[in-house]
């Protein structure tokens, strides 16, 4: 059965109460539950971002939708495609975490490795090779062994060998590490092209901002469980603004109504609650024109760091684990007077 | 089929970087030349020294070549090669195999220029082509065939160090299985009837003494090593099918 996205089109990467845990120790005794029920979903065209902390199983869930991994329970699909199934693997590319390769081939060898078995043919092999070379800032290290490669240098050649046969999702296992601020940005770059393209692309990461700045959709998973999924438009709402004022007759109402979200009289003043936070100028315009003085309220959104800190203190608290590590920030209201 | 070729070329390319399988083999060679100078210990008996030390040195060099494997599968786990590649369409079963026959590939160029080498020098010492040196290399190689099936299976579900040990001890105990046999007991039959007979491949005692053996019989020897060899890489493929690369 294919699940399909709200476009009809089927989903690039789907799971259902995907588990996978872990049993060792002589009597089986010791037992971690690295991935707990994931069902998640993402639609083609997005680039998703996997968050969560150090030991949370985003690689495992990642493993597991390669079939590197063998679920405990559960299911997953890629293009609709069962994970047990080598054909899911073929338009998907794939980037681990901390990545070393073969070490004694050259960078163009890999690649020609790589390929080879992605069943390209000589042609299609020599022109992709020169292309994704280029495309991370390796062209003039294809002759150099992988062995001399820096951690930056890895990370780059292993996103050329994903982005070989121009995969229609790709899986990124913490692309960022290892990359210099030009690397990060460069890549961000790379990971928008191939959105531009109608590519997914699915990848873990530790730094926020990044996946804020470039992220469709986010999710969110704390000790194997996912705690949040969404747009980050739903997720983070964009930020709001209010306006107070001493006076305002029925004219200056009519004209702020068509933006306006509430206008309400408290006491001795007005409250308008704008729609949009873009026409705070023009409703500021027509209160100042009644000679008022506006006072402006801007109520922050929340940063995905703040987000995230909060969903995972509270998954910690709900599942009864105590304290998060990290400081919580709280949201933040901002005052300005408006002249 | 184009994917194990691709693993199994990739594999090769690998192995043959190995410098010390060179130095190996160098010295083997030195180590045939020199044994004429060996007459004096040997009570004049150089020919046989030489005849066996090549018959003992050719397995010693294929079984070095064969227990690459075992190291080369854990280094592409630990590089996470394996990740890499099994993220492709490239089915588990294909990577084994590819291994498989990179590896034989490289034990059997080994081999041949150890024959090659050890038969000129043993022409050059004695004046004579010592052809029945062929009979015994090719019974040699089958015997390593079953070696690199074996550090195959081994590395399927162990790190490499003791895949490698372990497929030193069977080779080892796989030489005694007739005398466990013997022995009448029933761990001796069991042992028997489980480990692989390297004891029917090794026609070192005989070649060493003269003692004509039948072509038939080596071929027969190397099917039974081949066939063995099937077996030690489908259980690999299960155990391989089922490890989770994490």
């Amino acid at each position: 059965m294919e699940a399909n996205g709200s476009d009809g089109a089927v989903n690039a990467l789907e799971t259902e109460g995907l588990s996978k845990e872990y049993v060792g120790g002589w009597n089986k005794r010791i037992r971690l539950l690295a991935l707990d029920a994931l069902t998640l979903k993402v639609e083609q065209g997005q680039i998703f971002g996997f968050l969560g902390p150090n030991g949370a199983g985003k690689s495992t869930a990642i493993k597991l939708l390669l079939g590197l991994i063998s679920p405990t329970a559960g299911s997953g699909r890629l293009f609709g495609v069962s994970i047990h199934d080598k054909q899911a693997r073929e338009r998907v590319g794939f980037l681990p975490e901390d990545p070393s390769f073969c070490t004694y081939l050259k960078a163009d060898e890999f690649l020609e490795l790589c390929g080879k078995v992605l069943h390209m043919d000589r042609a299609q092999r020599k022109q992709r090779i020169a292309e994704t070379l280029e495309m991370v800032g390796l062209s003039n290290k294809a002759g150099t062994k992988i062995a001399e490669f820096s951690r930056g240098m890895l990370q780059r050649i292993g996103l050329a060998q994903a982005l070989l046969n121009m995969p229609s999702l790709v899986l990124l296992d913490e692309p960022l590490n290892g990359l210099d601020p030009y690397g990060r940005k460069e890549l961000k770059a790379i990971l928008q092209a191939q959105k531009a393209q109608g590519k997914t692309v699915f990848f873990s990461s530790h730094i926020l901002s990044d996946v804020q700045e470039m992220c469709d959709q986010v999710g969110i998973l704390n000790r194997g469980r996912l705690v949040a999924c969404g747009r980050l438009k739903e997720l983070l709402p964009p930020k709001t603004v209010r306006l107070q004022a001493q006076t305002l007759d029925m004219a200056s109402m009519s004209r702020l109504e068509p933006f306006s979200a509430s206008i309400t009289r408290e006491h001795s003043h007005w409250t308008i609650q704008l729609l949009d936070a873009s026409k705070k100028d023009e409703a500021c315009g027509i209160l100042r024109s009644q000679n008022n003085q506006a006072i402006e309220v801007v109520s922050a959104a929340e940063s995905l760091e703040e987000y995230f800190f909060r969903k995972i203190e509270e998954n910690n608290q709900e599942r009864g684990f105590g304290a998060p590590t990290e400081p919580v920030s709280a949201s933040t209201t901002q005052q300005a007077s408006v002249p | 089929m184009n994917d194990m070729i691709t693993i199994c070329r990739n594999t090769y390319t690998r192995v043959l970087r190995t410098r010390s399988l060179y130095v190996l083999l160098a010295a083997v060679l030195i180590l045939v030349a020199v044994a004429h100078l060996y007459n004096d210990l040997t009570a004049g008996r150089q020919k046989e020294l030489m005849y066996d030390a090549g018959a003992a040195l050719l397995t010693i060099v294929g079984l070095f070549t064969a227990l690459v494997v075992t190291f080369d599968i854990a280094r592409d786990l630990r590089e996470k090669v394996v990740m890499t590649l099994l993220s492709k369409p490239l089915g588990r079963g294909h990577y084994l195999l590819g291994k498989f026959f990179g590896v034989v590939w490289l034990v059997t160029v080994n081999m041949v220029i150890l024959t090659a080498g050890i038969l000129w020098i043993l022409h050059w010492e004695q004046g004579a082509w010592r052809l029945d040196f062929v009979k015994l290399a090719f019974a040699t190689w089958g015997a390593m065939i079953m070696v690199t099936a074996l550090g195959v299976m081994f590395a399927s579900f162990l790190s490499e160090l003791p895949a490698a040990v372990l497929t030193m001890v069977v080779f080892v105990a796989g030489h005694a299985t007739e005398a466990f046999y013997r022995a009448g007991s029933l761990p001796g039959h069991f042992l028997f009837s489980v480990l692989p007979g390297f004891w029917l491949p090794d026609y070192k005692l005989e070649f060493g003494n003269g003692v004509p053996i039948s072509s038939h019989i080596i071929i027969l020897s190397v099917l039974y090593t081949l066939a063995y060899s099937g077996v030690l890489l489908s259980l690999a493929g299960i155990f391989f099918h089922k490890r989770d690369l994490a």
